[in-house]
């Protein structure tokens, strides 16, 4: 990656790009800005976070990713894994000082069995003064909201949130108030730990674009977290420059606008899911919905990773995180990612033969 | 890095296509095998065609949800229309008035048998697809199929089955180890279906042991010889290994290439003292002869003269027994006194013409017919038309079948049995001991009364006369006892009493036993011969007279002044064995032939062979030119492509340069052994090749980025990364590695 990307345009790919997209294309130069900036943008969010977190580079691309895709995440992992960690510098690194609301950049909600759904959405409170009732916004209403430990409470709440997470609106005595665009989701819940937790049933599940296992970081990573020792690492991530709630969402209509999708990605994505869906393993297959999620996720790692096409490489590295949690396999088989990867393969295949067709 | 375990060239059941397709050949094979030798070639086809479409359906059927008890009674409902096809198509006067009878009975055959096939494989292939276990059926079922078709072949019948043996007798091979290879291929097949592993490599292991094996039975059987006949006639004492015997006189004549047997290599060797050879030559008394009744060939006789014998069988005499031994007769030793018995059996093949001692010779009685005996099976002793006076070694035209051959002179009995009445019996010049040794007897003075009354009841003018006394001994036998080859006398004290005085019912050692011991007790002398015994029919108007275990036989013999040791048999006229069969007419003809050392067949079908030999010497050769000439041409065309894929960067437009040149590099990596495996992208595969060529993964990006719609493509940049692949490519793989590469002309088929 010596060279600048997104440097000058082939007019051949141009006029397909165009009339890919339902509105009229911007012009190519505008386009082209676009999309360096907001690879501008993205790269200093991720540079901020790689500070705050160390040795989580590839979470942090995929929280990145779900981020410009307009996706949740679902992280399962260990307690003390940085997860609070990442959510919290990712919403400090959200600079919010433009927008009338004042919305807190992040909010944390730990899920517990006895929560109500009226206190995450907020509540109509009586106002003794002016004698009505007036909204009181829940901790939802937030840029980032960590939702720690969501198999931990019970259903109502879970289906709360996560109709607020489809809908971006949540509903009160018949008043819907709208979430902010930015509104992102990190939910965690732990792997072992399961006695007494409401796990996410499979439609719930889906609403999710990603479900990313941690794994323990590396030693050297660990070492690097000690080192910081006595300095937080947030604060040594505050030093860096953040980015704008108004850049971040530029940087989500550039992805989906400027960054091209060649049409056989799209029968890779349908014939992947259609042979996962006859594979005699897996019981119940992906979504049409998980395929219309995973495009703009494709083209956000195109992005992230300074390119401005989509390529296979993006379709092989998205595609086990995409499927993990939407399948329900049969009994007898452990490893959803291996049915994943074997079902891809022919559809890898297929698109390396197609680079080299004429 | 993504592992494709679904290799495309596997079927859905996983299993590879190369081996569906041999075992659909091996139901084929199976179902013209079974119906060869049943039905008309017409029904051969259709059985094997009705067994893969059936094998091919009962795949699919095994993927329903068929249950396995319901293919029984499939397999019964589809051969119950198998034969009601047949009796449709046989029967119907509609379908034989429109095709004709033969027509409609060969269209019936074919219905029939290739429905059978079909339901047959049907079941067979679902079940053997549901369980594994089903394959050792199918195993089965081909061994069967090509047992059934050699088992004709047992037996020296080697003649057998026509179809196959015909022509290559007539081409000049030896059918037995046509059968053999098809034996070794069967067994290959067999091994095949019955590993069918899904690894490779162990399959190959396998194969390679099965195929050791195979080898290991050809070869033995080449440097060992084929496996022997069964030791037929059992308590005759003619056959047996007499290899050991004769080493010394057989290492005289091999020099000569005739008579002796081809050196074999044995662990003893020549020249080393020949042991002892075991004494098979025992005349005992057995109480189930039956076991001799095999009809193994184990000698063929020409005749080089014809001859009518007046006894009404031909006499092949190997042995004589002489001695009484207190219990039965045994063969006779030199005497205290140096004077010598049975002098006329020769004792070993001749390695030189030899007369025979004591032999009738010439004279009025007699005259000579000469034979030619070709040993298929070891024997003991020669033996000959008796009685045998001149022996001598002959030429072996096919020392692999013929252990042994020989020319034979006798002096055969040219008057009839009546001229031999009133000549006297024994030899007047014989000394006392002779005379006493044979007519030595049992005490039992039973044998002399019963004598007596035998001959009381010839005529007046014969009462005196003892030639007239031995033929109404052995008529008196015949008329009174009964052959059987199944018998209770061998645990009595004297087996010949217990016969002759009790049920009267036994074989022909009982026979000869009793008629020698009467003689004797009249003071005839007289011995028990053996050998071979063979109705004149059995020539069957050719001059060759093959010899089977069966035809093993011990008869009594006189001494006759003037016509020396004569056959004297019993026919007995009560007999509750049939007589052994006519030995195989062509088999008999062959081997004549083949002893002979000349062709088989006539000469027209020699001439036919030898034609569609040629042509197919020459279509064969024209076949291969032509497969060389394509494997150059595709060569040459792999060549070109190969040239031209290097070359083309070079030349075309720019906006191709992107795929054209990584396409290039790419051929390089295939050059020295390095491909993308089946669905593992691009990417990965240049970050798997990153370490060593860092510069093939820019090379890659570009590619990639032009091919799914990168905006710009930086060309200048591509190239120096190809340039910087190429140098590291020269700097890490060594330039025979290189070279190899260069000569492979298959290279740019592996890059992907």
């Amino acid at each position: 990656m010596t060279t600048t990307p997104f440097a000058s345009t082939h007019p051949a790919k141009a006029a397909a790009l165009g009339a890919d997209l339902p509105e009229p294309p911007p012009p190519a130069d505008q386009r082209r800005a676009a999309l360096a900036s907001a690879h501008a943008h993205v790269t200093r969010l991720r540079d901020r976070l790689r500070a705050a977190v160390r040795g989580r580079d590839e979470v942090i691309e995929l929280v990145l990713i779900a981020l410009l895709a307009d996706g949740h995440v679902l992280l399962e992992d260990y307690p003390g894994s940085g997860k609070t960690t990442l959510a919290r510098a990712l919403g400090m690194a959200i600079d919010d000082s433009q927008t009338v609301h004042g919305l807190a950049p992040f909010r944390r909600i730990q899920f517990t069995p006895d929560l109500l759904p009226s206190d995450i959405t907020g509540t109509n409170v009586f106002d003794v003064e002016r004698s009505t009732f007036e909204f009181r916004p829940g901790p939802i209403f937030a840029h980032v909201v960590l939702a720690d430990e969501i198999n931990r409470t019970s259903p109502k709440v879970q289906a709360a949130m996560l109709e607020a997470m489809a809908e971006k609106q949540v509903t009160i005595d018949n008043t819907s108030h709208p979430l902010d665009a930015l509104f992102f989701v990190i939910a965690t819940q732990n792997p072992l730990d399961i006695a007494g937790t409401y796990p996410l049933p499979a439609p719930q599940l889906d609403r999710f674009l990603f479900k990313v296992e941690m794994v323990h970081i590396a030693r050297e990573a660990e070492l690097e977290v000690l080192a910081q020792y006595p300095k937080p690492s947030l604060e040594l991530a505050a030093a860096l420059p953040g980015v704008s709630r108004a850049e971040l969402l530029g940087a989500r209509q550039a992805v989906r606008a400027g960054v091209y999708l060649a049409p056989v990605f799209h029968e890779a994505l349908v014939d992947l899911a259609r042979a996962l869906r006859s594979d005699p393993r897996v019981l119940q297959g992906a979504s049409t919905r998980a395929l219309v999620l995973t495009l703009p996720a494709l083209q956000a790692r195109a992005l992230l990773r300074g390119r401005d096409y989509v390529a296979p490489e993006d379709l092989e590295a998205l595609a086990p995180h995409v499927f993990r949690h939407r399948l329900e396999v049969g009994a007898g088989t452990r490893d959803v990612v291996e049915v994943v990867r074997e079902c891809l393969a022919p559809q890898l295949e297929r698109l390396a033969q197609q680079s080299l067709r004429a | 890095m993504s592992r494709a375990s679904r290799d495309p060239g596997r079927s859905e059941a996983g299993e590879p296509l190369i081996t569906t397709l041999a075992r659909l050949g091996v139901y084929a094979l199976t179902g013209a095998l079974l119906a060869y030798p049943l039905g008309r070639p017409g029904a051969t086809v259709a059985a094997a065609a009705g067994a893969v479409v059936g094998a091919a359906l009962g795949r699919w059927l095994a993927r329903t949800r068929l249950r396995s008890w319901a293919v029984g009674p499939l397999l019964v409902v589809g051969l119950a229309i198998a034969a009601g096809l047949r009796h449709l198509a046989v029967g119907s006067p509609s379908l034989s008035a429109a095709l004709g009878p033969a027509s409609a009975l060969r269209v019936g055959d074919a219905l029939a048998f290739g429905t059978g096939a079909f339901a047959s494989g049907l079941a067979l292939r679902t079940l053997s697809t549901r369980q594994r276990a089903w394959a050792l059926v199918e195993v089965l079922l081909l061994s069967f199929g090509v047992v059934q078709l050699t088992a004709a072949h047992r037996g020296g019948a080697i003649n057998r089955p026509f179809t196959v043996a015909d022509p290559i007798l007539a081409a000049g091979g030896d059918p037995t180890w046509a059968f053999l290879t098809l034996g070794g291929l069967g067994a290959l097949v067999v091994v095949l279906l019955l590993l069918s592993e899904r690894s490779f490599f162990r399959a190959l292991w396998h194969v390679a042991f099965a195929v050791g094996v195979i080898a290991l039975l050809v070869f033995g059987a080449r440097d060992f010889g084929m496996p022997q006949p069964p030791e037929g006639s059992p308590g005759l004492g003619l056959r047996g290994d007499a290899q050991a015997s004769d080493r010394g006189d057989a290492s005289g004549d091999q020099q000569r290439g005739g008579a002796a047997r081809p050196p074999d290599g044995r662990a003893d060797g020549k020249g080393t003292p020949p042991p002892t050879p075991p004494r098979s030559d025992d005349l005992e008394f057995r109480d189930d002869y039956s076991s001799s009744h095999d009809q193994v060939p184990v000698a063929v006789v020409l005749f080089h003269d014809d001859y009518d014998p007046p006894s009404g069988m031909y006499y092949f005499r190997e042995g004589a027994f002489s001695q009484y031994n207190g219990r039965r007769l045994v063969a006779a030793t030199t005497s205290t006194s140096g004077a010598r018995y049975d002098d006329d059996i020769a004792q070993t093949f001749p390695a030189q013409a030899t007369d025979v001692p004591d032999s009738p010779g010439g004279s009025t009685h007699r005259r000579f017919v000469d034979t030619t005996v070709a040993l298929l099976a070891d024997h003991i002793r020669p033996f000959g038309l008796a009685a045998p006076v001149e022996l001598g070694p002959a030429d072996n035209p096919d020392p692999r079948r013929f252990l042994r051959m020989y020319r034979v002179r006798s002096a055969v009995l040219a008057d009839d049995y009546h001229d031999m009445l009133g000549a006297q019996v024994g030899d007047p010049s014989w000394p006392r001991e002779v005379w006493d040794h044979y007519t030595e007897g049992p005490k039992d003075p039973r044998y002399h009364a019963l004598a007596v009354k035998m001959v009381s009841t010839l005529p007046d003018d014969l009462r005196d006369d003892d030639v007239a006394h031995a033929f109404a001994i052995v008529m008196w036998l015949g008329e009174h006892a009964t052959y059987s080859l199944k018998s209770n006398h061998a645990d009595a004290a004297d087996p010949t009493a217990d016969f002759l005085f009790g049920d009267l019912t036994g074989y022909c050692v009982h026979f000869a036993h009793a008629a020698v011991y009467l003689m004797r007790s009249l003071g005839i002398p007289s011995r028990v011969a053996t050998g071979y015994a063979v109705d004149p029919s059995a020539r069957q108007g050719g001059s060759a007279l093959l010899l089977s275990g069966a035809n093993g036989h011990a008869w009594p013999e006189i001494y006759v002044e003037g016509w020396g040791w004569t056959v004297l048999d019993v026919a007995p006229q009560h007999t509750v064995d049939a007589p052994p069969p006519a030995p195989d007419r062509d088999l008999q003809r062959l081997l004549g032939e083949l002893a002979r050392g000349k062709s088989t067949v006539p000469p027209d079908v020699t001439a036919d062979v030898q034609s569609a030999m040629a042509s197919v010497r020459l279509w064969a050769r024209r076949v291969g030119f032509a497969v060389l000439f394509a494997i150059l041409a595709v060569l040459i065309a792999a060549f070109v492509v190969k040239v031209w894929r290097r070359v083309a960067p070079a030349v075309v437009p720019e906006h191709r340069l992107p795929r054209v040149l990584y396409r290039a590099e790419l051929d390089r990596l295939a050059e020295v052994g390095l491909t993308r495996r089946r669905g593992e992208s691009r990417e990965s595969f240049a970050a798997r090749l990153e370490a060593a060529h860092p510069a093939f993964v820019g090379l890659t990006q570009a590619h990639v980025g032009a091919a799914f719609g990168a905006a710009h493509t930086d060309l200048s940049a591509m190239r120096s990364d190809a340039a910087r692949f190429r140098a590291d490519l020269r700097g890490r793989v060594p330039l025979w590695r290189r070279a190899l590469g260069w000569l492979d002309p298959s290279a740019w088929l592996r890059a992907r």
